[in-house]
């Protein structure tokens, strides 16, 4: 059995309910997404008291599975007005697993005058305490009172400032294993959603007892060895324990996706700058606290985060990954890793997702208010944003909004949500994955680049986006870290014989999959029932008009393409 | 002479001899061997544009060659 823990935030009281179906043994986005489904009206405002948030960790949470902690947060988002997944790493899925819940919501709302609150989660139940203490703080200082208060090991979940003013890039920040509030489930505006329930921070204390009932020990052990052997071996993963993410610089580069000032070109001259090597020998030749190679969560075996030190070698940003560096770096025609690294630090503090702050400051440097590349600038407008002033206030809206207010037509996003790392106009199958994703914008949704024979041709991408946006969904319907599916993307037995030695549950492949359609066909249907129009998955004109300068490319997938792509 | 770079590996730069085209799996092959290297999925890139294994390479071709590493 399941148990989901469901708080009403307008009264403070809480009930568990139990169930037993695939659903909640799967968890993750299987279980967020139906949840969302079912319970928020799809027509509700995102930040009334009709929408919820869910908590969902995943099947093999709190077990010595590799990189099977992540947890999926759902709910309507303020940003694309669907529904939203967003999931982070961290220590809160272990948490929960040691407390014996799959899932917990926050259902309702108080009164907009309304104290902040937290709901402090533990083996003897559930505390309803003041948050006043934490208002209008940092990220930072919010997690170091959170851990003086409740201990490093404790796994927190905050928002920023930024979320506390309902803005709608506002993200969802998980304990680290260090204490630190530093994890993201960034997209979506889901600060705002948590926010609008007058919560300020939820606490999982680190007193749980649960122990995972394992149906087949020797089974587990073996396929627990199997995974960080397959993680090991293979070449892409074991790529990222060196470079993290940051390798894709050169790769975007050479493919001429590199987002480079406001998205108007996909190469940027000095892109070398901010590189993965770049990135590598910076942080050892500065050491200190500085690390090459860190895990969000224990156990990782591929650990693809890292530590970017200052000068002094104090840590300065923890992590900086590649949608980052390209979103508030080539974007900006930024070539400095510590003035990237600063911005990732603000935007960490202030509680706003990166993608969509650096697609808005782009944006906004388009509408002539700083020039691109400078760096002083760029860092002052992060300023804004954490300071709440008015400019800020509209940087943190996402680059939609930005864009309407400041009178610029190209504004790259996709129902609302900023375009991530990868120009549209340079692969034609990230163009069809944006513009057919529930989420708005999203190169997790179905990542096709590296499977791209020809990038700009459009060919057979629609057919590619579907086989991926299948392969890219199995990672987050049962709570795995997404950079496990190189090793499984071929055959997924290794993680469902886990999970058959886990619960003792048979699932085939196939009905695995079947499950993963079945959630993003319930996604489409709730945007549909939300009203959102199919003319909305496209992106603005300009890309449809202006040719990228480095392929000489525009958006060429039409309406029916997107269609295609969205039927199951 | 074709020069494979591989990128973000400590490979480096590997050349491969070549009387006639030759397609870019054949050479890839030839080049990890040489470097002592295994390759997983890649991505290939000449004079800027990606190019398939069944490409075919020509002398003095210069291919970098980056693991097939995305974002998440
Ligand atoms: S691979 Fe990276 S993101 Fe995934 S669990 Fe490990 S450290 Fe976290």
């Amino acid at each position: 059995m399941f148990s989901i823990l469901r708080i009403n935030t307008a009264n403070g009281d809480s009930i568990r309910e139990s169930h037993s179906s695939t659903e909640y043994l799967l968890g993750g986005r299987t279980l967020s997404s139906r949840l969302v489904s079912r319970e928020v009206p799809a027509d509700c405002e995102p930040l009334g008291k009709k929408n919820s948030l869910y908590f969902c960790n995943g099947a093999l949470s709190g077990t010595t599975v590799s990189s099977s902690d992540r947890i999926s947060i759902g709910g309507k988002s303020p940003l694309t007005g669907g529904i939203k997944e967003s999931n982070a790493g961290g220590v809160v899925g272990t948490r929960m697993s040691q407390l014996g819940l799959r899932a917990i919501s926050l259902e309702g709302a108080p009164a907009r005058d309304a104290e902040w609150q937290i709901f402090v989660i533990g083996k003897e139940g559930v505390e309803r305490i003041s948050g006043e203490f934490l208002a209008g703080k940092g990220v930072y200082e919010k997690s170091e009172l959170l851990s003086e208060k409740f201990g490093k090991k404790a796994g927190c979940i905050t928002i920023g400032p930024a979320g506390e003013s309902l803005l709608y890039s506002a993200g969802i920040a998980c304990s680290d294993p260090h204490g630190v509030c530093s994890r993201y489930a960034g997209r979506g505006g889901l600060g705002a959603v948590m926010a609008s329930k007058r919560v300020i921070a939820l606490v999982l204390k680190d007193d749980g007892e649960v122990k995972p009932e394992i149906q087949d020990q020797d089974k587990f052990k073996a396929g627990s060895r199997k995974i960080v052997k397959m993680l090991k071996e293979n070449p892409v993963s074991s790529k990222f324990t060196k470079y993290g993410t940051a390798a894709m610089v050169d790769i975007c580069q050479a493919l001429k996706v590199l987002p480079t000032r406001n998205f108007t070109h996909g190469v940027m001259e000095g892109a070398e700058k901010i590189n993965a090597q770049t990135m590598y020998d910076t942080i050892k030749e500065r050491g200190g606290e500085g690390l090459t190679q860190h895990a969000c969560m224990h156990p990782c075996a591929i650990q693809c985060s890292n530590v970017y030190p200052d000068k002094d070698g104090k840590l300065l940003c923890s992590p900086v990954e590649y949608e980052t560096m390209a979103l508030m770096g080539s974007n900006l025609c930024l070539k400095n890793l510590d003035t990237i690294a600063t911005m990732n630090r603000i935007a960490n503090d202030a509680g706003v997702d990166t993608l969509d702050c650096g697609a808005a400051i782009g944006v906004a440097m388009e509408a002539g208010l700083a020039e691109f590349g400078d760096n002083d600038a760029a860092i002052q407008m992060m300023e804004e944003i954490r300071n709440l002033t008015p400019l800020g206030r509209i940087l943190a809206s996402g680059c939609k909004i930005a864009a309407q207010v400041l009178g610029v037509l190209h504004a790259p996003h996709v129902l609302g949500q900023g375009v991530p790392a990868y120009e549209p106009r340079g692969s034609k199958g990230m163009a069809v994955t944006y513009l057919s994703s529930p989420m708005g914008a999203d190169h997790t949704f179905g990542f096709t680049l590296r499977d791209e024979e020809v990038p700009t041709s459009k060919e057979g991408k629609v057919d590619l986006s579907k086989k991926f946006q299948v392969i890219g969904s199995r990672m987050d319907a049962m709570g795995m870290c997404n950079f496990v599916r190189y090793s499984v993307r071929d055959d997924m037995g290794p993680l469902l014989d886990l999970i058959e030695a886990r619960y003792g549950a048979v699932l085939s492949e196939e009905e695995f999959d079947n499950m993963v359609i079945e959630t993003l066909k319930l996604e489409h249907q709730f945007n549909s029932d939300a009203g959102i129009p199919a003319s909305a998955h496209r992106f603005t004109e300009t890309f449809y008009d202006e040719r990228q300068p480095e392929t000489g490319e525009v958006v060429d997938i039409t309406d029916e393409e997107t269609l295609q792509a969205m039927k199951w | 002479m074709v020069t494979v770079n591989f990128r973000l590996t400590e490979a480096g730069e590997v050349n491969v001899e070549l009387n006639e085209p030759q397609p870019l799996a054949t050479i890839l092959d030839k080049a990890a061997s040489r470097a002592g290297i295994e390759l997983g999925g890649v991505i290939a890139v000449r004079s800027g544009q990606a190019i398939t294994l069944d490409t075919p390479i020509n002398d003095d071709d210069i291919i970098d060659v980056f693991p097939a590493i995305s974002g998440g």
